[in-house]
């Protein structure tokens, strides 16, 4: 792969950075963990709904875990729940974790960086292909675990979080809607994981630092005692869409982790960029 | 301007808003917050209830809740709370009756009521069919920030 990789990039191409980022989609995609990865997120959701058919209890400890049996819009929820506490850093950080600590466990920097494309364009085109992923993983889970509800549960109404009663129109728009109110915290999951891939040169630290450093934050965000900086969490924005199920809802949670989770991924970004472009690959 | 001063300018301008912006959130979970959203929701889940059981819902159940900490003369904090409100007892007049709250400090709450008062976990309804109670316990979520 990487020589033909090698062969490619002796052709000066036309748009760099686009060839890059189409050439780490591909390394990305033909990894088995990326397969695997996408087959739990599209399987994941079904397994759990049928689980939760055959089960005489609800997950009531999980919001909306209660109304599981009664309304199918309850199942994405109470995966989006699970997902957010340890799914999301643990599914970024297996490519992202991986994404620049691979080159050097292969020895193919040299391979790669005298190219004719530029450290800047394999540096922004690898954190693309790592946060494409990132968001696949997001919209398969969600779209499965929605098609997973719907199909095992039905459409009917839900019980929002003050008591409101959501319609099955609406209740689909606020399904996806909570999903997407994730993605900014998924990001900077992902944005972590390429920060500690560069630094520590090193796959296993980069999977494992960010999915210990992610289930820490949650600890974090449910103990409390933070005060005002509780909703500055890198990881608030997986709690943040609960203000869209109550009625009247409530938004500035939602509003405030965005804006942070802005902040805190583009600093590990940028972190990971300063090491990147004065490393010395040749002596390394 | 190079790579590395433009980014510590993003830098910098992100840390000012964050600093900017985080003076004005308080934080913590208050009781007037509570009393607010666990009143309304009770009412609401009253309404519920009373409506999966076939009954016609004669005057709505008031939204008036007055919460205090379990144990603790403070006013906030996430924990545990007793939040006291007007059930409407069958015969018409109003009693009142505490539920356990438990506020998680991401402004998310679990409500329990006394079974012998809001019913079992599940209900039959008049059709025949079984539904989840939604006064034996249930979820809710304010505004902390």
């Amino acid at each position: 792969m990487t020589d033909t990789l090698a062969v490619r990039l002796r052709t000066a191409p036309a748009r760099p950075l686009w060839q890059t980022y189409q050439w780490e989609l591909e390394k990305v995609s033909a990894q088995v963990r990326t397969r695997a990865a996408a087959a739990v997120c599209v399987f994941g959701p079904f397994i759990f709904a049928l689980g939760l058919k055959a089960s005489s209890t609800v997950p009531a400890d999980t919001l909306f875990g209660r109304w599981v049996d009664d309304s199918g819009y309850a199942v994405p929820l109470v995966v989006l729940g699970f997902a957010g506490s340890w799914g999301f850093p643990l599914l970024t950080a297996l490519v992202a974790g991986d994404i620049f600590s691979a080159e050097d466990h292969y020895g193919t920097w040299t391979a790669i960086l005298p190219r004719s494309v530029g450290r800047r364009s394999v540096f922004v085109g690898k954190v693309l292909a790592a946060l494409t992923y990132a968001v696949a993983v997001v919209v398969l889970l969600a779209v499965s675990s929605l098609a997973a509800g719907l199909l095992l549960v039905g459409p009917q109404s839900l019980v929002g979080l003050s008591g409101n009663v959501v319609t099955s129109g609406q209740a689909t728009v606020l399904v996806l809607a909570s999903w997407a109110a994730a993605l900014p915290a998924v990001l900077v999951s992902g944005s972590f994981a390429v920060l500690v891939s560069v630094a520590t040169r090193n796959s296993l630290a980069g999977i494992v630092l960010p999915t210990v450093a992610g289930l820490a934050l949650q600890l974090l965000l449910l103990v409390g005692g933070l005060g005002p900086l509780q909703s500055w969490l890198p990881n608030a924005g997986f709690v943040a869409w609960h203000g869209l199920w109550a009625d009247p809802a409530f938004l500035r949670p939602l509003a405030l982790a965005t804006a942070s989770a802005v902040g805190y991924a583009a600093g590990c970004l940028l972190l990971a960029w300063s090491l990147f472009h004065r490393r010395d690959f040749a002596t390394a | 301007m190079t790579a590395r001063s433009r980014g510590s300018a993003w830098l910098a301008t992100g840390v000012l808003l964050l600093v900017a912006t985080s003076g004005c959130s308080s934080g913590t979970v208050t009781h007037q917050a509570l009393n607010r959203a666990f009143g309304q929701t009770f009412a609401r889940m009253y309404a519920l209830q009373q409506q999966e059981l076939g009954h016609v819902l004669g005057r709505p159940a008031d939204s008036a809740a007055t919460c205090s900490r379990s144990g603790s003369a403070a006013t906030s904090g996430s924990g545990a709370w007793l939040c006291t409100v007007h059930f409407p007892a069958p015969d018409g007049h109003l009693d009142p009756v505490s539920f356990d709250v438990d506020v998680a400090p991401i402004g998310c709450y679990t409500a329990t009521g006394p079974p012998a008062v809001v019913g079992p976990l599940q209900l039959r309804t008049p059709s025949g069919g079984t539904v989840t109670n939604p006064l034996f316990a249930f979820d809710g979520c304010f505004d902390p920030t």
